[in-house]
């Protein structure tokens, strides 16, 4: 025998105790793994990605057997899982509606030792494919690298749709869809091109939305069912620097209106009611009907001094999307006072029964509050309960819906307090939502390693996609300006 | 610009069919390029060269047209050429076109080798006369010294080099303030205004936020300490992550006691070379607070945590560092910065305002510029500023003001004759000095900073 089979039979010497599993030759320990992405007992969608995860306990090999009604996998790594996305689709699918039971086998000290076993639970109903994010370091006033990207959540791609690279030194944010739609997208730039990007089935307009009559450039959108409007904010938007190791930063409005953008008319309209100098104004939504805007209401404060007393109601007026004209009263459905908190991002689910906001102690920039919360408010009853399952002791702030209505996307911060993570759960019709999940990433290091936090994450039915020239053209472009228009 | 310069050589190699490659050693000799490449074959490179970036920009990365030529792969800056790198790769087509045109015989080797060597030469001299950045370097050397704090040496390098800038004056100055010397000595050095003292945050360059933060480090800012030096990570150049950055970031989310945050960081630093020790060491302060408050700087820095909470803004310092002493009347750093700052404004009403504050500091003897400062004020008042403003002051000081203001009083060019013996007082200070820019104005190594300015 040559020296060279010589050395392949001693490669071949060393990979077979390593492909060895532990079969039956391991010891029980009586306690659940400790994993990272905490994957145990979570429901799942169909068409999610590969959870893949790492043991936290150290150890010296893994092997993760993953195993439903209909199949099994079975995944080994060092001290981590990185599960073929096309075995974990099959696995998926034939036991949707069921659940996978996983068994993590861990050589320690030279034993292998068997965790208790957990349990994933597939829901057949699938989740938006794609997950819209801005990222950008959870900073003070500067930034590194930002961008919006898309992520198809049903495996590991991520793209950008605009960055610093393409607008180095530009600020990009507020991305919004009309019903999940990712044809129908705008977002704001920041900066010396700045302007609002409106894109509708490949036609990329950019829009001025500062008018002489309005306090600032639109902010926050929301796009109305038909398509035809936009709501927004306009918001004077300040930032100031706590001292006290318990808070780092507070933004606040020190005015704010609501306005809608009428599209085809380029024209921002407005109600005296929606738009007063004694009320802050801000987080306008439609209903799926079309048929009336909720939006977030407080009375006007001295900024900052008062900061802490401001606290958002949640209001509604109607409005009549074949003329542009609003209700002549304002409704209040959740009263600040009586909640003993504020509120922010309201969303009302797809089916129109459901409606998801962030309460927290004060104010409406409730990332940076620690007290933020997700409530859910059924819309027949009138009635709202903070989302135990879902909320921690650490900020849970924006929430997107899933078309379907059974899934919600939110951001939170309980990994470590300071970098913002989306987090998926599902919600069923009577509105009990399972424990959530954190958006899977290839590596299960990956949030250890990422230095930006994921802002505004929504869902979207597919792919976003506009014609690069035309996007480089509109953002060159000066911008449409608007009119205005109050109507009461 | 790569590509440029393969074109210039596969052209010239085309067009020179016949011309022997110079000969070197290890080379082989005489290739005929055009032999080789077809001019079919540089047009092919030429769509190939051009057309695989086109396509990344359209498939894989949406950004601008120069940037999909000029990568950050030329210079780490995205987005900026300096002349330099065109100059790097224009050499070498210059070169390719001259060798092309002229045969050089072999004889005359040598010679031009002499020749290019002279002529490189020159250039480096020159270079280093234009580019070299001396500020720079010292601006630099201040930063690292201050970073490890080695505060005597501070103190040592300021006598071979003393700040020309306001960076290197705010490190010297908290060199002093560490050492115990700034009430002492603060005016045997070079004052300038309050902008050596904070440096204000500059959103253009890292720098100055970069140094800012260990002002308010050592002061018990804890989390203006954080601050700056989150957004100097952000605005480094190149978009890359500075682990000097996160290990302060460690340091100051272990001292506010965001343990997780801190995990975080402490996790990246293990993966590097140089900070793996110090991380591995630091985990085990993680969620130990007994440990934390034994520790003697994060120790110190926690018990100096501010209790109650105000908005952080630099130009509201003065303010900020008056509510530091209230919240711990022993805060000496935090009174000595306040006294400097209203001294280097010669603002000597508020001066006086403060000084009552002394009594709780536990000073062997007021500091000397403090004692100059109060027997000039009991002088011009003909009173004591505060009950028994005079037994902070001891007689040789007032001897010395005496002597100061016979002299000054005496001679039109009272400044020169005074400099020999009342140079470092403050009282030379208060009346021949100049305050400059006293607005916490921004401060760069990218602005080529100097007084002046």
């Amino acid at each position: 025998m040559n020296k060279e089979y010589n050395f392949i039979f001693f490669i071949v010497a060393l990979l077979v105790p390593s492909c060895s599993g532990p079969s039956s030759n391991y010891t029980e320990i009586g306690n659940l793994p400790d994993i990272f992405p905490d994957y145990k007992e979570v429901t799942i969608p169909v068409n999610i990605a590969p959870l893949n995860f790492k043991l936290t306990d150290k150890t010296e090999k893994l092997l993760v057997e993953i195993a439903g009604r209909k199949g099994k996998l079975e995944v080994k790594g060092k001290d981590k899982i990185e599960i073929p996305v096309g075995k974990w689709h099959k696995l998926l699918k034939e036991n949707s509606n069921d659940s996978l039971i996983v068994f993590v086998y861990a050589l320690q000290n030279n034993k292998w030792n068997r965790y208790l076993p957990f349990h994933i639970h597939i829901r057949n109903e699938p989740a938006d494919p794609w997950l819209i994010y801005r990222l950008i370091a959870p900073g003070y006033e500067a930034w590194s690298d930002m961008g919006i990207y898309q992520r198809d959540i049903t495996s590991f791609n991520e793209e950008s749709i605009i960055d610093s690279r393409l607008l180095p030194g530009n600020c990009m944010n507020c991305h919004s869809f009309n019903k999940q739609n990712p044809r129908e997208m705008v977002f704001h730039l920041r900066g010396k091109i700045g302007g609002t990007i409106l894109i509708r089935d490949f036609d990329v307009r950019k829009i001025n939305t500062k008018v002489r009559e309005t306090i600032a450039n639109c902010v926050y959108p929301f796009w109305h069912p038909s398509g035809n409007y936009i709501a927004f904010s306009v918001n004077s938007i300040f930032q100031v620097f706590h001292s006290t190791k318990e808070k780092r930063i507070e933004v606040y409005d020190s005015e704010s209106d609501v306005v809608i953008y009428d599209i085809d008319n380029d024209k921002l309209i407005t109600s005296n009611l929606v738009c007063s100098k004694e009320s802050f104004e801000t987080f306008p939504i439609f209903t799926p009907d079309g048929g009336s805007l909720f939006f977030c209401s407080t009375e006007a404060r001295k900024m900052p001094d008062e900061y802490k007393q401001v606290k958002y109601n949640l209001c509604r007026i109607a409005f009549d999307a074949s003329n542009g004209t609003f209700g002549g009263k304002v409704d209040t459905l959740v009263n600040s006072f009586k909640l003993g908190k504020s509120v922010s991002f309201p969303r009302i689910s797809p089916r129109g029964n459901y409606l998801m906001f962030t309460a927290s102690n004060y104010g409406n920039f409730s990332i940076w509050h620690k007290d933020a919360d997700l409530y859910l408010m059924d819309l027949e009853t009138g009635l709202y309960n903070p989302i135990d399952i879902v909320n921690t002791e650490d900020t849970e702030s924006y929430h997107s819906w899933s078309s379907g209505s059974n899934w919600f996307v939110f951001s939170s911060r309980r990994l470590d307090g300071l970098y913002t993570r989306p987090f998926i759960a599902y919600i069923d019709k009577d509105g009990k939502a399972a424990k959530p999940f954190l958006l899977p990433q290839k590596d299960p290091d990956f949030y250890d390693y990422c230095l930006q936090s994921f802002n505004i994450p929504e869902f979207v039915s597919g792919k976003v996609e506009f014609g690069h020239q035309s996007m480089i053209k509109a953002i060159k472009s000066p911008g449409e300006n608007l009119t205005f228009e109050i109507r009461d | 610009m790569l590509l440029m310069l393969i074109l210039v050589f596969e052209l010239t190699s085309y067009f020179n069919p016949g011309k022997k490659i110079v000969k070197n050693p290890g080379m082989v000799e005489n290739i005929e390029p055009a032999s080789i490449y077809k001019l079919w074959f540089l047009l092919a490179f030429l769509i190939l060269a051009a057309g695989i970036p086109l396509l990344v920009r359209k498939y894989l990365l949406f950004q601008p047209l120069g940037s999909t030529f000029l990568t950050e792969f030329y210079y780490d800056i995205r987005g900026l050429i300096p002349n330099t790198i065109p100059l790097l790769f224009g050499i070498p087509i210059v070169l390719i076109i001259i060798v092309s045109l002229y045969n050089l015989k072999e004889k005359y080797n040598r010679t031009a080798l002499y020749i290019q060597t002279g002529i490189l030469l020159i250039i480096c001299f020159f270079g280093f006369k234009v580019w070299a950045n001396f500020d720079a370097e010292e601006i630099m050397t201040y930063d690292y010294l201050v970073r490890n704090k080695n505060w005597n040496k501070v103190l040592e390098y300021n006598e071979k080099k003393p700040p020309q800038n306001f960076l290197s004056l705010a490190m010297l100055n908290l060199a002093l303030a560490k050492t115990g010397l700034m009430g002492e000595k603060m005016f045997n050095y070079d004052q300038h205004g309050i902008d050596g003292l904070f440096l204000a945050f500059d959103k253009m360059g890292y720098t100055s936020p970069l140094m800012g933060n260990e002002i308010f480090y050592h002061l018990g800012l804890i989390n203006a300490s954080q601050k700056y030096v989150f957004e100097a990570m952000e605005i480094i150049p190149n978009k890359d992550k500075s682990a000097r950055t996160i290990k302060r970031l460690a340091e100051t989310n272990l001292i506010n006691g965001d343990y997780k945050v801190a995990e975080k960081y402490l996790s990246l630093l293990e993966k590097t070379t140089f900070y793996r020790k110090w991380a591995k060491d630091t985990m085990k302060y993680l969620f130990n607070e007994d440990m934390i408050k034994n520790h003697p700087d994060w120790g110190d820095k926690r018990k100096l945590l501010v209790k109650n909470d105000y908005f952080f803004d630099i130009v509201d310092i003065e303010a900020i560092l008056k509510r530091m002493i209230e919240e711990y009347p022993g805060n000496r750093m935090a009174f000595e910065y306040l006294m400097a700052f209203h001294m280097i404004n010669k603002d000597l009403r508020n001066f006086v305002n403060c000084f009552p504050a002394i009594e709780k500091l536990n000073y062997m003897q007021v500091p000397l510029t403090y004692q100059e400062a109060m027997i000039y004020i009991i002088l011009i008042n003909k009173k004591n500023p505060i009950p028994n403003a005079h037994l902070y002051v001891n007689e040789n000081v007032k001897t010395r003001m005496n002597s100061f203001i016979d002299t000054y009083s005496k001679y039109p060019d009272a400044m020169v004759r005074l400099r020999k013996d009342f140079w470092g007082t403050y009282w030379y200070y208060l009346f021949f000095s100049e305050i400059e820019n006293a607005t916490l104005e921004t401060q760069t190594i990218t602005k080529k900073p100097n007084y002046n300015e």
